[in-house]
């Protein structure tokens, strides 16, 4: 898991650059040379996607979702154990219906694409899948030791 | 079945679901009962990011991070210390000055609490005031933060009414001056009534030059950003991009703080927190779906209206109804769940959508300071090393001026309106 996790963050630090980077790129080339790249906007968007889903794995593995853990927290060791079991195999399948139905939308949207710069939508729907089929498994591994807490990184 | 969807969401939020779960499954449940087209699931909630406003988010977040790993918060402390350090309360002015100067880079308020918080903290107990004090003006100032200029809530409003995110960026600039000069005044108060400490004199024009010098690039970032958006030069989310991009070359140039290390640590810090408040926005697309379907929005706007469709009332059950969400939501979950079932009847019955953004964020970085969801308490709690009996006592005189700010928000629409008629 700690590779999976080193080569996600790693790619989402790239789109992360990405991100900053074109819409700056963009107000030089159009302000300063007068030339704007055409389909910046829509490029952006997309990086914007790919990024959140792509990362989502990561958040659910350092447990930093945001959560309301104060009812749960105030629950005896026991109950306590078992809500968090109930929580890792219900976001485990609920990320995993996600996933699925991703999966099967990618298939008939195979011809679809972006207007402008003509990106496949199957990109799109493909950070979705992946994102939230990692978390699935992520969740599922959690159901054997549920996280004590979640720590929300703001 | 609207109903029985929400009712689903808070019950599944009140036993410690992630956000993002308690949306997703009564939507799922909902979409499988009603026998809807399951591919309709994934393409809500992947094309609920198809927007461009939205990618400032992490831009902004990624410049918050980047200020605190290079030292940029650092300056402006020091120059707010200088410059204001000699007024009644000392510190404490300093914290709520910087937290103004600070956020006028960074949009989140707990960037301000995590960042500049920490070295406030440190710097007033160091100083002799005392760890809940200085934790309670650090929480009470970084309210100030989202509804000044940038602001990841009001980008989030913004997204969810369609209003234009320049206005509501703007419109923030005025209540959130009010809302410093009111605390400022409340910590004088304060520090009157208990003799803090304070600089031994007001700093001489060499001083105020020299600390000044090393702070002016930071300093020049908000007027950047703004005057940019002001004149036409660029939306919002290039505004974001540019002041990470000059951010980036005064630490690395200027300041040469900026390590690898350090830059390595705010993307990755960015990257997490961008996809842990994001992810809820694409759940959240699914679940006003089902609501809009549900007619939810205008059975709670028929309901809303047959008890008064005068716009001060309105604005009062507003402030009711969100600040009671600030304390159990966070703020981009409240906004996106909220915000569509609670905006159409006041907007309805006359009340600017810009101006009621300004009220219902405020509510909602209120709820930060308030239990049983106040993020900002528990992060206090944890860097002032307090306990939250001891950090809520500490904040009650702090309320007064916060509630104040949020009567003038909410009553004189025509000071939050004020610049942002100026651009229409």
């Amino acid at each position: 898991m700690p590779i999976v996790s080193k080569l996600l963050s790693a790619c989402c630090v790239l789109v992360l650059v990405a991100l900053v980077a074109v819409p700056f790129i963009q107000v030089v080339m159009r302000d300063l040379f007068g030339a704007p790249i055409i389909g910046a906007e829509e490029f952006t968007r997309f990086l914007l996607i790919v990024l959140v889903f792509t990362a989502f794995p990561i958040v659910v593995m350092q447990h930093e979702n945001i959560v309301m853990a104060e009812f749960r927290e105030a629950l005896p060791a026991r109950p306590r154990k078992v809500v968090a079991f109930v929580i890792a195999l219900s976001a485990a399948l609920a990320a995993g219906f996600i996933a699925y139905v991703a999966w099967i939308t990618i298939f008939k949207n195979l011809n679809n694409a972006t207007p402008t710069l003509k990106i496949p939508f199957w990109l799109f729907l493909g950070s979705t899948f992946v994102g939230f089929a990692l978390a699935a498994v992520v969740h599922l591994l959690d159901t054997r030791h549920p996280p004590r807490e979640e720590t929300t990184v703001l | 079945m609207g109903l029985i969807v929400i009712a689903a969401f808070l019950l599944l939020f009140i036993a410690g679901f992630p956000v993002v779960y308690a949306i997703l499954i009564p939507s799922i449940v909902y979409v499988l009962l009603e026998g809807l087209p399951y591919g309709l699931l994934a393409q809500r909630v992947t094309y609920a990011l198809d927007s461009f406003p939205l990618v400032a988010v992490p831009i902004f977040i990624f410049v918050g991070n980047l200020m605190n790993s290079a030292g940029i918060t650092d300056r402006i402390f020091r120059f707010a210390d200088t410059l204001v350090g000699r007024a009644p309360g000392g510190l404490a002015q300093v914290n709520v000055f910087s937290s103004l100067i600070f956020s006028g880079m960074s949009g989140a308020a707990l960037a301000d609490v995590g960042g500049l918080g920490r070295i406030e903290i440190a710097a007033m107990r160091k100083r002799g005031f005392t760890a809940p004090f200085a934790a309670a003006v650090t929480g009470a100032s970084a309210v100030v933060g989202p509804i000044f200029p940038p602001s990841i809530p009001l980008i989030v409003y913004g997204s969810v009414t369609s209003v234009s995110i320049v206005q509501l960026l703007i419109a923030g600039i005025v209540p959130a001056l009010v809302c410093v000069a009111l605390l400022m005044l409340t910590v004088a108060v304060l520090s009157y009534r208990h003799r803090m400490p304070r600089a031994e004199r007001w700093p001489t024009g060499g001083e105020v030059l020299r600390d000044l010098q090393p702070a002016l690039p930071a300093l020049f970032a908000p007027f950047l950003m703004i005057a940019g958006m002001l004149a036409g030069l660029f939306t919002p989310t290039e505004a974001a991009s540019v002041t990470a991009v000059y951010v980036m070359v005064i630490s690395a140039l200027f300041y040469r703080d900026l390590t690898w290390p350090h830059l390595w640590q705010a993307l990755i810090i960015t990257v997490r927190s961008t996809s842990a408040i994001l992810i809820i926005v694409a759940a959240a697309a699914l679940f006003g779906w089902i609501l809009a379907v549900e007619q939810v929005p205008q059975d709670f706007s028929r309901w809303i209206l047959q008890f008064s469709a005068n716009p001060i009332v309105l604005i009062l059950i507003a402030n009711f109804i969100f600040f009671v969400a600030g304390m159990f939501l966070d703020s981009t979950t409240a906004t996106l769940l909220v915000v569509p079932i609670i905006a159409p009847p006041l907007v309805l019955a006359g009340i600017d959508p810009v101006h009621l953004g300004i009220i219902v964020i405020f509510n909602l970085m209120f709820g930060l300071l308030t239990p049983p969801m106040g993020l900002s308490l528990f992060l206090l709690t944890s860097i002032a090393e307090i306990s939250l009996r001891q950090l809520l006592r500490a904040l009650l005189p702090f309320y007064l001026p916060l509630l104040a700010t949020l009567a003038v928000i909410s009553f004189a629409d025509w000071l939050v309106l004020w610049l942002p008629g100026l651009l229409r």
